[in-house]
């Protein structure tokens, strides 16, 4: 059985695609998306129970992808976390303002992203 | 009676039409000026003026209408109108009141006695001598004529009493002569019609020229003294010209307002309110209906307004401003010729300019307006302009306004301060932002940086983490399908290093640019081919267009590769899917075109120059849709400026970007002339020069090798000044004969020499030689100065590999005019910079021997050798040479070599002789300073000795300057005291022993006489191997004590004072 389904959206392949089998392997249903937009459509679409969001995207970026998820009545309850390269204090403010339940910083070890879903998902039951 | 036949009535008719047609539109112009010009005023001469004019010219008509009615009848009548306006006319505007123009001249007292003895001349004369025909009357008019301007001039000396305004001669002789012409002119074109008519037509013109120059005499413009209040002044004020006096001491006295204006000036109130309060204040006192108060600026070039009162009130200020280099005002007070003063000017004066506040009024001076500038060290701060002059209470205008005049420059000086302070203030703020944005731009590059080493590291750090923890789970493929993206994230990170350390090299200069030939051809090859797999990915179409011959240049191998690969690969970025890019090399006669184009959406046309900036990218976004790191292109830019080359790019109309890159070839060779002939900069610059020359040479021909060759000053040799694509040992050594080879024979010759083909010619009829020319055809043509033939200039192989044509060999002929006065100006430049060179050096020499003298020293021995010249009572000017000729007479040592001076062995017979050459050295070193010949001659034989045994010149006696001949002695004195390099110093008593016995043979008994009184009376003693002078010591100490006294005395009154409180 399923334990959870998690959206992971990134704009390199490389990151969703071992994301993908990480989390995959611990046995999550995964869904994958390259931009903002794809993110927002799909995170309606396949209700996911949570969202894995690079902040560095073309378009959309994560932050305004975030602010759109909160603010519609669909996806607004599923919990954010942020994943980016910028590590700075005013960076990881900006992400909690606009709605993110977690912060990860780039490079990160996806054992630990592991952990940090389970808890969430667990916790959130 | 008259004239007696058809043809004499026709061409009398035709004279008499043409003269009324003249009468009619001198009278019209003159009534009109004289109605217009006088209106309003008290005086009413215009009146009179006016009716003068007319009754003169009715007469006119009368008398030259012969059809009207009996002529007797109208002599009289015409002459009694005659004598009538003279009578006005002496009355409007006699010599008792000169009116001078702008630079004092008196117009109206040169000519009023000239047209007076005209109109005589043409109308009372005839009438009293009855008609007499006969040659004798030409004669004796002309030479009545002739007087009046000499019996003007004579009569204003006698009047005046001075002859200050005497009527310049050259206005004298010019009307003198347009009198005579007129004469001549009417008597010689009427002489035919009978000689009673001839009179007639003659006295009638000589009325015409009269008047003319009655009309020229009256000057309209000045403004009658009266209405400015102080034409009772008398003559003094007169005496000024144009200007208005001075006030006087009595009437300077301060104003009401002054004191006040001058403490809020000082109380820094608003510079609006001051100018309003002054322009009132002058407005009342003056008793004047309008002030208008203007400030220079210079920035703007304009006057700009800044008060304006009109009765009373103020008034807006008017909007117009005065272009000040235009501004006749501002001409009339141009502070090189005056002194604050004021000037009167009328509207016309004015121009456009003063119709915008000078409207009609009546019963006040119309169009009169003062100027009153305020100069202060030469610099014109502003204008006063006030007008309206009410004429029941006329202010003495100037001294008002020179009493306000401080106060308004004051607060004129304050803005301007304050102005200036602001602009420093911007300049500050806006260098701040500038610091701003640089620190915001590094800041995008920690951020851009981090980021994008971040996301291949994230990359990486997960996947070796996954395989790390699943190593024994993991299916085969999938570990490689790993290793794979972490390989290709490695190169990411790797590439990106590079670009960062080889911007980061560029950009600080710690690079060391080998230069190699570079096939360009080759290497774009080799870059499309390393680029393949980015084309194939990406499926872009790839096209290279190289031109058929090789291009190499000296450049960086490996930076060019770099460039070429992060264009094309640029290029392949932003190309569409299936798109197309374009590589093109051409090759032109002095650069290389690189242009890489694609066929991709383009650059946004305000981004155009930004993109070559460091991590600017057109959309941030972009640079994660197409990777990057920002700083590809201002490596390329980098890189390109290393090589000296330019880059830019722009939009290609149908789609995409085009990226031209322009790489100079380097090889232009500039000869260096042989010896120091050029030194430093001028050598630089030379060389510059001469490479821009020649590459303007192969550009304008499109030709690989150019070559400027120039006669040698013996005008034997031809040699290479300047090429491009020749080898430089070729440039540097080659030497032709005239009349060897091409270039000799086109020089002896002096004809241009075009060559179509080298081998089939039947002139050079050789095989080619490679050395010179890769193409068969080339053109030599002379160089050529004037008459001169100077040199040659050749160019050979075209870029385009063909042959020259006629239309080349015309572009280089017309060339050669240009180049030869290049030429021409190089050598200009390089004899002024030389001696400005040199210039320097002598002034680097004068403070090198106070160097090493010690300034102190030869301040005594100046001192020393001044007083000797005194006691031999010397003149001012001769003292002054001798000042300068101490302070610079040993200039020529330095030019000796040390270890000439510092030997301690006897000198050799070549080292002697160049000791002996310093006077003549330290001559030849001063030359350039444009000193006094007197001085000169100082330095240069202050080594001549009395008995003639003395270098260079060997003089003797009183041949000797005798400046020279103090300083040799004070010179010897100097030296014996120091310590020599081959012989122990002497004591002072021993160096004066010394000079005394030579006294007579080295030097002159007088010299030395007067030096051993000045010794003693100065009290010279060494102190620490340092000259002392008593006198000097005792002047100081008096002077101290003096001081110390005065000092004391204050003190004491200051006491009594605090006593008596």
């Amino acid at each position: 059985m399923k334990k959870g389904k998690v959206l992971v959206v990134d704009d390199e392949v490389n990151i969703t695609q071992i994301l993908e089998f990480s989390i995959g392997a611990e046995g999550y249903e995964v869904v994958t998306a390259l931009n903002g937009e794809d993110a927002i459509e799909k995170a309606r679409r396949e209700q996911p129970d949570l969202i894995i969001l690079d902040v560095m995207m073309p378009k959309i970026d994560g932050y305004e992808a975030c602010r759109i998820l909160k603010a519609n009545p669909l996806t607004k309850n599923i919990p954010v976390v942020l994943l980016t390269a910028k590590g700075r204090d005013i960076d990881k403010r900006l992400g909690y303002e606009v709605g993110a339940t977690d912060y990860i910083v780039k490079p990160f070890s996806p054992n630990k992203l592991v952990d940090r879903i389970h808890q969430l998902l667990v916790g959130s039951k | 009676m008259f004239g007696s036949g058809m043809e004499n009535i026709f061409i009398r008719e035709t004279g008499t039409v043409t003269y009324l047609i003249l009468v009619l539109v001198m009278s019209t112009t003159c009534m009109g000026r004289a109605l217009a010009g006088r209106q309003g005023e008290r005086r009413g001469n215009g009146w009179l003026f006016g009716a003068a004019l007319f009754l003169l010219l009715l007469s006119k008509v009368l008398f030259v209408y012969p059809y009207f009615a009996e002529r007797e009848l109208f002599d009289v009548i015409y002459a009694l109108s005659a004598l009538a306006g003279l009578y006005l006319l002496s009355l409007s505007a006699g010599p008792e009141r000169p009116e001078k123009d702008s630079r004092g001249r008196c117009r109206q007292l040169t000519l009023m006695p000239l047209g007076t003895g005209l109109v005589l001349g043409g109308g009372l004369l005839p009438w009293l001598i009855g008609r007499t025909p006969g040659a004798g009357m030409v004669t004796a008019l002309l030479a009545f004529t002739a007087l009046a301007p000499l019996g003007s001039a004579a009569g204003f000396v006698w009047k005046r009493g001075k002859a200050k305004y005497r009527p310049p001669l050259s206005v004298s002789v010019a009307f003198l002569l347009m009198a005579g012409a007129v004469s001549l002119g009417g008597a010689i074109s009427l002489n035919i019609t009978g000689p009673d008519f001839f009179w007639r037509q003659l006295f009638a013109l000589l009325d015409v020229a009269g008047l003319f120059l009655l009309l020229a005499g009256h000057d309209f413009r000045n403004l009658p003294e009266k209405a400015l209040g102080f034409s009772s002044r008398g003559s003094e004020s007169r005496e000024r010209g144009g200007q208005f006096p001075a006030p006087r001491a009595g009437e300077s006295g301060i104003g009401s307002r002054v004191p006040e204006l001058s403490r809020n000036i000082v109380a820094g109130k608003q510079a609006q309110v001051i100018y309003r309060d002054i322009a009132q204040a002058v407005a009342e006192e003056a008793g004047v209906r309008f002030v208008l108060i203007r400030t220079a600026r210079y920035d703007e070039n304009r006057l700009e307004p800044k008060s304006y009162v009109k009765d009373g009130k103020v008034k807006a200020v008017p909007s117009f401003s005065m272009i000040l280099k235009k501004s006749k005002c501002l001409h009339h007070c141009n502070p090189a010729n005056a002194l604050r003063g004021g000037y009167a000017l009328d509207r016309e004066a004015l121009g456009p300019d003063g119709e915008a506040f000078v409207p009609a009024g009546e019963g006040w001076m119309a169009d009169s307006i003062f100027l009153f500038p305020l100069i202060d060290k030469k610099t014109v701060w502003g204008l006063f302009t006030v007008g309206y002059i009410n004429p029941d209470s006329p202010g003495n205008i100037p001294s008002v306004l020179e009493r306000y005049a401080d106060n308004l420059m004051e607060i004129c000086k304050r803005e301007y301060f304050r102005d200036k302070l602001h602009d420093k203030d911007k300049a500050i703020s806006a260098c701040k932002e500038e610091l701003e944005s640089a620190n915001q731009l590094k800041s995008n590059f920690l951020s851009i940086v981090s980021h994008e080493l971040r996301t291949p590291l994230t990359s990486i750090k997960a996947y070796t983490e996954t395989l790390m923890d699943n190593v024994g789970t993991i299916k085969r493929d999938i570990i490689s399908d790993f290793l794979r993206v972490m390989n290709e994230e490695n190169e990411r990170v790797i590439k990106l290093v590079d670009n960062i350390l080889s911007y980061s090299c560029l950009e600080t200069g710690h690079l060391k640019v080998e230069k190699k030939p570079c096939n360009l051809n080759r290497m774009l090859e080799n870059v499309l081919e390393d680029l393949e797999k980015d084309f194939s990915e990406r499926n872009v179409n790839r096209e290279l267009k190289l031109p058929k011959t090789d291009v190499i240049m000296d450049a960086d191998n490996e930076l060019i590769r770099q460039l070429l690969n992060n264009l094309v690969s640029n290029a392949v970025k932003f190309a569409p899917e299936n798109g197309c890019v374009v590589v093109s090399l051409e090759e032109e006669a002095s650069n290389a075109r690189i242009i890489v184009q694609d066929n991709g959406k383009g650059i946004p046309e305000d981004q155009l120059e930004k993109i070559f900036e460091r991590f600017h990218q057109v959309d941030a976004s972009n640079t994660r849709e197409h990777g990057g790191s920002g700083l590809g292109l201002a490596i390329c830019k980098n890189i390109v400026e290393w090589h000296d080359g330019h880059i830019w790019v722009e939009n290609v109309k149908e789609a995409g970007a085009k990226f031209v890159v322009i790489l100079p070839m380097k090889d232009i060779v500039v000869r260096r002339p042989s010896g120091s002939e050029f030194v430093g900069s001028v050598r630089f610059e030379r060389e510059r020069y001469l490479s821009l020359l020649v590459e303007m040479l192969a550009e304008f021909l499109q030709a690989r090798k150019a070559s400027i060759m120039l006669l040698s000053r013996d005008k034997r040799n031809l040699h290479v000044c300047a090429a491009k694509g020749l080898d430089p040992e070729f440039v540097q050594n080659t030497k032709l004969e005239a009349g060897a080879r091409i270039a000799g024979k086109v020089l002896l010759d002096g004809e241009s020499l075009h060559v179509f083909n080298i081998e089939k010619d039947r002139k050079v009829g050789r095989p080619n030689n490679s050395a010179y020319y890769d193409t068969r055809s080339f053109i030599s043509v002379p160089l050529r100065d004037g008459q001169d033939v100077i040199g040659v200039l050749n160019v050979s192989d075209h870029v385009d590999n063909r042959e020259f044509t006629q239309a080349d060999r015309e572009i280089l002929e017309s060339l050669n005019a240009v180049i030869a006065g290049m030429l021409k100006k190089l050598d200009a430049y390089e004899t002024v910079s030389a001696n400005f060179d040199k210039l320097k050096e002598a002034m680097k020499s004068i403070l090198h021997i106070r160097e090493s003298w010690g300034s102190r020293n030869l301040v005594n021995y100046t001192l020393i050798a001044l007083a000797v010249g005194e006691r031999l009572s010397l003149d001012e000017a001769s003292l002054t040479a001798l000042r300068m000729g101490m302070n610079m007479y040993d200039l020529g040592m330095m030019k000796v070599p040390r270890s000439i001076r510092v030997k301690k062995e006897a000198l050799t017979e070549g080292e002697w002789h160049k000791l002996r050459e310093h006077p003549a050295m330290g001559y030849a070193l001063v030359s350039p300073m444009g000193l006094e010949e007197r001085i000169m001659r100082i330095i240069k034989s202050h080594h001549e000795q009395f008995d003639g045994s003395g270098y260079p010149e060997g003089l003797i006696r009183e041949e000797i300057p005798i400046e020279a001949r103090i300083i040799n002695v004070v010179d010897s004195f100097r030296a014996l005291i120091t310590q020599g390099p081959y012989r122990r110093c002497f004591t002072l008593d021993e160096a004066r022993n010394e000079i005394l016995k030579n006294s007579g043979i080295k030097f002159d008994p007088k010299v030395v006489g007067a030096f051993v009184k000045t010794l003693h009376d100065l009290g010279v003693r060494e102190e620490k191997s340092e000259l002392v002078l008593d006198a000097v010591e005792r002047e100081l100490k008096e002077k101290r004590k003096e001081q110390e006294d005065i000092e004391e005395n204050f003190q004491k009154e200051e006491l009594v004072k605090e006593e008596v409180r």
